[in-house]
């Protein structure tokens, strides 16, 4: 019964993510792709499935924003409506909550990417279903590889939007976006002072790159990989522990 | 199995330099109903937030059906009724808080929340944001009732309401709730609502319960005594409440051995012009101090 109060709750996001992704893809396919294999026909090239890597990343963006509004739904807008006291006086325990909303919304937005990622690995495929696995610098890859990578990849930023605005809601109640929102500017815009000021550091990305785009030659998987999909996958799961740990120890008013 | 279905010692609430539940004593009986009166701020709701598990207690012990809110909150809200904010999920029907509600209490009867709905005059078909402050209220007992539980808490739950819907609530309560020897805690500062349906009652003030006990005992103990003359001996004796002096005469209320009391008095040579009972509004501003122009304890001492 919780899980329906949330989906209540995000079924109108939800379903505004998938026309919008879909436009989004529809849009970015027909022009992209176009040019793509406007090139591949003039330039002989016959494997246009790098298009696939660059469609991801603009598809990524959307995705992200609504991993932010996502992340208002659940505890932190029913602290915010004044409903708190209701919703914790039903007969379970606090951390039921806060993963019962994590889990359901991530879930929801897994949905709405793999959907993206599969229609655009679909389209891709249907261009050029002959072609061979895409040529990385350590040598081919298969289009499976690459679809779970950026899979991956994706889920991370969702995962670290979404636990950021959830966590910043169950703090400032009805204003948990705008917080995330700003937590997300701040870091982006330190980043860049950062490496102005100090050349040598680099921050790292708020998403994943998982692989090395470099102007000579083909990509390569970026290093340490295994331990930058680890760290983020951490930074992303400790939202909703500190949300949790927030409400443990807060009084419901 | 304890026979108590609320018992707090020493309980403590503080919010920084304010005591909201100041070493709180309180003992509810199982199958009672129990009135819970106290003035605004006096700490009737952050009490019921504790016992609850909404709020976390500075200090002090507390169980509620023989359970410890602090580490079984679940198990006891699955068997409590809860009123304290009649504040519900807003944008949710009466019908789809039903239908959120059901899953979680595996005592709740569909047929009852059906049954008050229509003896409550609720349209469930209206989003919660869109009833009347009396509407909210009685879908939030609606809900609390609808859910089979041994033991309700209230938190002022006829603020708000009209004396024809109070009435309704009251009825209701009593007579598919209490009588079915389940536990009925409510607080209030309606006196006459809670003298109308109390076995007990218990009187906070400044978060420390200053009286606790069956309403009939407290009519049957509480007297007014009245003395001519302004400067009487003062009697010394703990059941002395407040002695108001005015006029020629002087006012005691005891709370017990009115009688003796009295005896007392003309003992040393006072005049008694009367003895009379108190009902619970006067036994009330007596006890939190406000009753006319109190005298202190400290003062008869």
């Amino acid at each position: 019964m919780y899980l329906w109060k949330y989906w209540r709750e995000s079924r109108i996001t939800f379903a505004v993510g998938m026309v919008l992704v879909g436009l989004l893809l529809w849009a970015v396919l027909k022009i992209q792709v176009g040019a793509l294999m406007q090139h591949a026909q003039v330039s002989g090239d016959d494997n246009p499935r790098e298009i696939y890597l660059i469609v991801f990343a603009i598809l990524t963006l959307p995705l992200g924003f609504f991993a932010l509004v996502f992340g208002r739904f659940g505890v932190g807008r029913d602290l915010g409506e004044g409903s708190g006291s209701f919703l914790f006086s039903r007969p379970r325990s606090r951390a039921f909550f806060v993963w019962s909303d994590w889990g359901f919304g991530m879930a929801q937005q897994l949905f709405l990417m793999t959907a993206a990622n599969a229609v655009l690995a679909l389209a891709v495929y249907r261009i050029a279903p002959e072609s061979g696995p895409i040529q990385l610098a350590g040598g081919p890859v298969s289009m499976l590889t690459i679809f779970l990578l950026h899979c991956t990849a994706g889920l991370l930023l969702i995962g670290l939007f979404f636990g950021l605005t959830y966590f910043c809601s169950v703090l400032a109640r009805g204003h948990g976006a705008l917080l995330a929102l700003g937590v997300v500017l701040v870091y982006v815009i330190a980043k860049s002072v950062v490496k102005y000021k100090w050349p040598s550091i680099t921050l790292p990305d708020l998403t994943l790159t998982e692989l090395s785009l470099t102007p000579e030659g083909p990509p390569a998987f970026a290093d340490h990989l295994g331990l930058a999909i680890a760290l983020r996958g951490a930074v992303a799961l400790a939202f909703p522990f500190a949300a949790q740990m927030v409400l443990q120890q807060r009084d419901i008013t | 199995m304890n026979d108590l279905a609320i018992e707090t010692h020493a309980l403590h609430k503080h919010y920084g330099d304010i005591r909201a539940v100041d070493g709180l004593d309180m003992n509810v009986a199982r199958g009672a109903v129990y009135g819970f009166l106290g003035r605004n701020g006096a700490g009737k709701t952050t009490t019921i937030r504790l016992l609850a598990g909404l709020a976390s207690a500075s200090g002090g012990e507390m169980r509620v059906l023989g359970l410890d809110p602090r580490v079984d909150s679940p198990a006891i809200l699955e068997r409590t009724g809860l009123v304290v904010d009649k504040m519900l999920l807003p944008s949710m029907t009466g019908n789809d808080l039903v239908r959120f509600n059901r899953g979680f209490f595996p005592r709740w009867s569909d047929a009852l929340a059906a049954k008050y709905a229509e003896v409550l005059e609720l349209d469930m078909t209206r989003k919660f944001k869109k009833l009347s402050t009396g509407n909210r209220t009685k879908l939030c007992l609606l809900l609390a009732m609808a859910q089979g539980a041994e033991l309700m808490m209230l938190d002022e739950p006829t603020a708000g309401m009209d004396p024809v819907v109070t009435d309704q609530l009251l009825r209701v309560m009593v007579e598919d709730f209490a009588n079915e020897g389940r536990t009925l805690f409510l607080s209030s500062h309606h006196l006459s609502e809670v003298e109308r349906v109390a076995e007990w009652v218990g009187i906070i003030d400044h978060g420390k319960l200053l009286l606790e006990g069956r309403l009939e005992d407290m009519r049957t103990n509480f007297r007014r005594v009245r003395v001519v003359g302004e400067t009487l001996p003062l009697a010394e004796s703990p059941d002395i409440v407040s002695a108001n002096t005015g006029e020629g005469t002087t006012e005691y209320v005891v709370r017990a051995d009115a009688d003796a009391f009295a005896a007392q008095l003309v003992s040393q040579g006072a005049t008694v012009l009367d003895v009379t009972p108190l009902n619970l509004s006067e036994i009330f501003l007596e006890v939190v101090g406000k009753g006319k122009t109190n005298v202190s304890m400290e003062v008869l001492a």
